[in-house]
């Protein structure tokens, strides 16, 4: 028998496809029986439809150290090939 | 609330969208208006990455070389993978040399096995305490929605480094399990353990804050 905690503990198999096909069933059995399990997937899923969203910019000062890196490079390539 | 995420990151993907417009002819070209927008966009992705294989410490090192070879072989870049994709092969093929450099080598982190849901659940396999329902964004969440994409960044950075780095590997940058196992030189088991981790501890992060408002 499935246990919500196994539920929590398979739902990465399941979300990726990984489940045999019998054992998905009996996953979703459950998830339509179980209230707290079906909020805790559907809840678990939106999150990871959130994720690639998440972006963060970098600040002007790590941009500009970045640049100033690839500039001297340049330069000292130019110096070596002169 | 996964709504409210998903607002939440609306109004972020909106304005990337507007600024991830990487001219590429521009980049072949070594254009620095469109190198520098690059950097901009993907710079602290790219220290997740090498943050999670060599370490804090030495991190900043790899990337700011990864980006001086971009910029000079930028033109060799032939669009059969995504633009993030190449950028972190090349964070990831530095961060090897690095490691080999330093007589170090990347190995999965066995610490942190603890069960976040430990606790949850009764004798029987049960939830004892049930999942808490994320709440619908309303006219009163529009404070909060700040609030919100504030702690997710932060709770992103508490994460350890290498499940961070597995998280943002497979579900931001969406490379494949196999891809990750092979480039990390670990078992897919490996992988899928720190991914399952990293995935519940961010699930238990967000919970606590839709429920104490607490960071």
């Amino acid at each position: 028998m499935l246990t919500c905690r196994d539920v929590t503990a398979q739902i990465d198999a399941l979300l990726a496809s990984e489940l045999p096909f019998f054992r998905r069933i009996v996953y979703r059995m459950h998830i339509a029986l179980c209230g707290h399990c079906e909020k805790y997937v559907s809840q678990y899923r939106e999150m990871l439809e959130a994720l690639p969203d998440v972006r963060d910019d970098a600040s002007d000062a790590e941009v500009e150290l970045v640049l100033e890196l690839v500039d001297r490079s340049q330069y000292t390539r130019e110096a070596g090939d002169t | 609330m996964g709504i409210q995420i998903l607002v939440v990151l609306q109004s972020q993907k909106e304005r990337i969208a507007h600024e991830d417009v990487v001219d590429l002819d521009a980049l072949i070209r070594g254009d620095r208006a469109a190198f520098t927008v690059l950097v901009r966009r993907h710079h602290r992705a790219l220290m997740v990455v090498a943050r999670g294989m060599v370490g804090s410490d030495d991190a900043e090192e790899v990337v700011q070389s990864a980006w001086v070879k971009v910029f000079l072989s930028i033109a060799t870049f032939e669009q059969r993978s995504k633009l993030l994709t190449w950028l972190t092969s090349i964070v990831m093929n530095e961060a090897r040399m690095y490691l080999r450099r330093a007589s170090r080598q990347f190995e999965f982190s066995r610490s942190d096995s603890i069960d976040l849901l430990t606790g949850r659940f009764a004798q029987d396999g049960g939830w004892q305490e049930a999942p808490h329902a994320w709440r619908l964004p309303g006219p009163e969440e529009i404070m909060r929605q700040e609030q919100f994409g504030a702690c997710l960044a932060k709770i992103l950075e508490k994460l350890p480094a290498q499940q961070r780095l597995v998280l943002e590997l497979r579900d931001i940058m969406e490379l494949s399990l196999e891809t990750i196992s092979a480039e990390l030189g670990l078992s897919a088991g490996n992988v899928r353990v720190l991914l399952h981790r990293a995935r519940a501890r961010l699930y238990q992060a967000i919970e606590k804050f839709e429920v104490s408002g607490q960071c």
